[in-house]
């Protein structure tokens, strides 16, 4: 097998993006489906567009304006539109385009969630290959045991147990809020100070518990498979370390399947910051849904959505694309 | 069966999370028998006796031997009914999500064709994407009670349970067996009820005992969150809500004692489901 | 001249659940430098498990459990981790049967090869890639330095295991332990492997251990035979000698079986039965059950005949022709 020259080698490449990127738009396409049925089906539609006090008058004019009275397809392509305008209407409680309320509040909330992946990868990828290469030792038996924990207990418990733990008995870390943060770029940060560090850590710890133990099960999978193999003897019997064998050749074999789950995580690390942002007031998009759920928030509730949905289908291309870019085999566009 | 039991039976810490788990449902079963208090009763609570710590003697003239809650309930009753509750919606929620998506799952691997992708295809979608967030939605949109939670526990688990029995469909399709099987004249749900069902069993029932736990996760976290059940009917998540903001001021018992039945409870049925698991899965047994 | 390695009453067994398994049993063997030695038998004969206790890599749950290896006067068995992996790579190599699995399908050849350079000293990344390209063109690589930043998903079968040895090259070694390396390969790479590796060896005076299950491929290239039987040695003698006239039953067979020594259109002669399960093997010659010669004595442990540099385990070995 010959490999292919340049220009091929782009061509197959750029096949494999265009295809991916048909695919992530015929998935957004389906979930603004479901949320259009979501909303229009289950609720009154004109809920989600205007106030629920507005007066009579309003309300018809907004019934025609939005084409309410038109066929449920015409809607679906006017709400599609307004979606590619990223015109969500306007937040009941704010008063202000939800559009401008949601990305506000989006920093925060990937901040929170960039640092809890990181903790749990950093964190679990060493422990879970250290459980993989010595499945049979204590030590390795307590880690899958935290595992174990990591995945069954809830986060908001795991979040008050930190609560109580650290900030009301020892008082070393403020139990909630943001606390001070940078300008960069016109948005704000919180680890770029070391006050809105200690902010970041509870929440950033409590919700990577999950991708953490996460991480330490694959981790420990792909470790405890690949240290069977051939290749894992073969550099053996070449006198490499056993350290040096984990880190060059067994990090790079697992690297593949836990980059495609760091990104999925990564997704989920954003439905799951709903709840962590309630526990520590974290002002995110987290907080803002549950604060718009309870005040019957419509708007904002489907630009959340959305929102989350559009995230979740790029990030799941980025994550496809990584693939492609890691392991040699699938760059070739051969089997992708 | 005994075999079964031979072999769990050498995991001790299995043993103890089997011995929790029905110890558990036990008293949640028996529990108006013998709580010292009915915390649905209202007319029974005096505001007098709210916030106090464990051991103290209220009016009632027996010791709150876990202290009470911001109304006054005794916190031993609330967490025994909590119990009954969180149970109740995990099981049901476990055994409706694992009927239905059995049912998906092996039809779709029984049928084929267009059902077969798009069943599946939805379901994998639907597993990579977020199972709170779905629950949370649905939530919010159906509104409050018993019914709209279980719904909404059922559709954010049923593809886990449609992913497990479709894979193991396929796997039993493939075999010999069935496909003589399906060259008798016997008709196709006769094949799929005596040969396909039972293969399906073993995984469904792993699936099944961690979704339970997963279940009443998600119920307490939705509770938690002021999005569960209504509050005359406190779950474990909402006892643990209504206790938070007293963490601050030092009265931490009010959420940490129902937190820890809540954990008791979660932790050993997934030892158990793990055990289970162990067991079920040929590659492991050595 | 002394032995590079000599082997005495080697055990290596594997503790399972289902009890003791007996893979090396008793195996004694000397090897010179620079010699060729073919190490063969029927797959669960013991005679990978025989390599891999050379080289110190025997998984658990098995392990050495008497016996000794002494390698060019040091002894192996019980020698410390850090030290043996001193050896491995550096003086001991091994080269193993499938190269699409041994090497890492997400690292450049260069990499990889790169490792096992640093394995034992420092060297620049310019020096290991020199030493790198260079010990590939050795084995007939093409094109070598440009070729070391290609993935072995790129080479074909027969390269692949051409950088294999490669990778076993590098630090010069004095004994190499391949492990059927040629079995995964089509037949005409794999005369054309074991042609480079008999020149490699000759050229560099490596000793070679050559295990493979194949006495056609040993014939072309050992200077000695070893015949290995549910975990001992049953024969052992000159490979031409040996070949031509085994004195073991089971050697007989094995040769009876090739379709070389078949005349065409005639059934094989496959040997009747299976090899021994050796959890539990009966006392006396494992082999009798199979043997067309067995009777009463055979219940008995045989007992090492040697003549003339041939040994032969048998209570009743074949007469050698005249």
């Amino acid at each position: 097998m010959r490999p292919l020259s340049m220009p091929r080698y782009c061509v197959a490449m750029l096949g494999f993006i265009i295809q991916r990127l048909l695919q992530s738009l015929l998935v957004m396409l389906a979930m603004s489906a479901l949320v259009f049925a979501g909303v229009y089906a289950i609720g009154n539609p004109i809920d989600v567009l205007i106030s629920p006090d507005a007066t009579q008058q309003i309300r018809e004019d907004a019934i025609r304006h939005y084409g309410l009275d038109l066929p449920l397809w015409r809607q679906y392509l006017a709400f599609l539109g307004r979606l590619l305008a990223g015109d969500f209407g306007r937040s009941f409680v704010f008063d202000i385009p939800v559009l401008e309320l949601v990305l506000a509040r989006l920093p925060a909330t990937l901040e929170l969630a960039l640092a809890s992946v990181l903790i749990g990868a950093f964190i679990g990828i060493p422990l879970g290959i250290y459980a993989g290469y010595r499945p049979e030792a204590a030590s390795s038996r307590a880690i899958m045991a935290v595992s174990v924990l990591g995945f069954s207990v809830p986060t908001f418990w795991v979040g008050l147990l930190l609560i109580l733990t650290f900030a009301v008995n020892l008082d070393w870390l403020p139990a909630g809020d943001r606390g001070p943060v940078v300008e960069v770029f016109g948005v704000g940060w919180s680890f770029l100070t070391a006050e809105g560090l200690t902010f970041l850590i509870l929440p950033a710890l409590n919700l990577s518990l999950f991708k953490l133990a996460m991480m330490i099960r694959l981790a420990r999978a792909g470790t405890r498979e690949i240290m069977l193999t051939d290749t894992v003897k073969f550099a053996r019997a070449a006198g490499l370390a056993e350290f040096t064998i984990l880190r060059r050749h067994v990090l790079r074999l697992i690297s593949i399947p836990l980059v495609t789950v760091f990104g999925l995580e990564f997704a989920s690390t954003l439905a799951f910051a709903v709840v962590t942002e309630t526990i520590f007031s974290w002002p995110g998009v987290g907080k803002l849904i549950i604060d718009s759920i309870t005040s019957l928030d419509r708007p904002v509730m489907v630009a959340y959505l959305v929102l989350v949905a559009f995230l979740f289908v790029t990030i799941n291309l980025v994550v496809d694309l990584s693939y492609a870019l890691l392991d040699p085999r699938l760059r070739r566009g051969g089997r992708a | 069966m005994t075999n079964f039991w031979r072999i769990y039976r050498e995991n001790w810490v299995a043993v103890v999370a089997l011995a929790v788990v029905v110890l558990v449902v036990l008293a949640a079963v028996t529990a108006p028998l013998f709580a010292p208090q009915d915390p649905y009763d209202l007319a029974g609570l005096d505001l007098m006796d709210a916030r106090r710590p464990p051991g103290y003697e209220g009016s009632g003239g027996f010791v709150h031997w876990l202290g009470t809650d911001a109304q006054g309930r005794d916190l031993l009753s609330a967490i025994l009914y909590g119990l009954r509750i969180s149970l109740q919606m995990g099981l049901a929620a476990g055994a409706v999500a694992m009927t239905l998506g059995a049912a998906l799952g092996i039809l779709s691997a029984h049928l084929g064709g267009w059902v077969e992708a798009v069943v599946m295809r939805v379901v994998d979608l639907q597993l990579s994407f977020p199972a709170i967030l779905l629950a949370l939605v649905l939530v919010a949109m159906l509104g409050q009670g018993k019914t709209q939670l279980i719904i909404a526990l059922v559709a954010a688990q049923y593809a886990y349970f449609a992913r497990t029995a479709y894979g193991a469909a396929t796997a039993e399709r493939q075999k010999d067996y069935v496909e003589a099987a399906s060259a008798t004249p016997l008709p196709g749900w006769r094949v799929v009820l005596r040969h396909i069902l039972p293969n399906c069993l073993p995984p469904l029932i792993v699936v099944g005992t961690v979704q339970v736990a997963n279940a009443i996760a998600l119920e307490a976290t939705l509770s938690f969150l002021g999005l569960g059940l209504p509050p005359t009917e406190p779950s474990l998540g909402m006892l643990i809500a209504n206790g938070f903001p007293y963490m601050m001021s030092g009265r931490s018992w009010i959420s940490v004692y129902p937190g820890i039945a809540l954990i008791v409870l979660i932790v050993a049925i997934n030892i158990v489901g793990d055990q289970i698991r162990d067991q079920f899965n040929p590659r492991l047994t050595r | 001249m002394s032995a590079l390695l000599e082997v005495r009453d080697l055990h290596t067994h594997f503790f399972t659940r289902a009890g003791v398994v007996r893979a090396v049993e008793g195996v004694s063997f000397s090897l010179a430098r620079g010699e060729i030695l073919g190490l063969v038998g029927e797959s669960g004969s013991g005679k990978s498990v025989t390599g891999f206790s050379l080289i110190g890599l025997v998984d658990p749950p098995g392990r050495i459990v008497s016996g000794s290896i002494r390698f060019d006067g040091q002894e192996l068995v019980g020698l410390p981790q850090a030290a043996m992996r001193r050896l491995r790579g550096a003086r001991i190599a091994m080269v193993f049967q499938d190269p699409a699995a041994t090497l890492n399908p997400v690292l450049t050849i260069g990499q990889q090869m790169a490792l096992a350079v640093r394995a034992h000293g420092r060297a620049s990344e310019a020096a290991a890639r020199d030493l790198a390209a260079r010990t590939l063109t050795r084995v007939g690589i093409p094109d070598a330095a440009a070729r070391l930043d290609a993935y072995p998903h790129e080479f074909s079968g027969g390269m692949r295991q051409r950088v294999a040895i490669a990778t076993a090259l590098l630090h010069g070694p004095e004994l190499i332990v391949a492990d059927e390396p040629t079995t995964a390969l089509d037949v005409s790479i794999q005369a054309q492997i074991l042609a480079e590796m008999k020149k490699l060896a000759k050229e560099s005076g490596t000793a070679l251990v050559w295990i493979s299950h194949d006495l056609a491929t040993v014939s072309s290239l050992a200077d000695r035979v070893l015949v290995m039987y549910a975990g001992r040695i049953v024969e052992s003698g000159g490979v031409s000698e040996t070949l031509r006239a085994p004195r073991h039953p089971y050697t007989r067979g094995l040769l009876d079986s090739l379709p070389a020594t078949a005349r065409p259109g005639e059934k094989l002669n496959q040997i009747p039965g299976s090899t021994p399960s050796l959890l539990a093997l009966p006392p006396g010659c494992p082999f009798a059950p199979r043997c067309p010669r067995a009777d009463a004595a055979c219940a008995t442990d045989p007992p090492d005949v040697v003549t003339g540099g041939r040994l032969v385990r048998c209570h009743h070995p074949l007469a050698v022709a005249a």
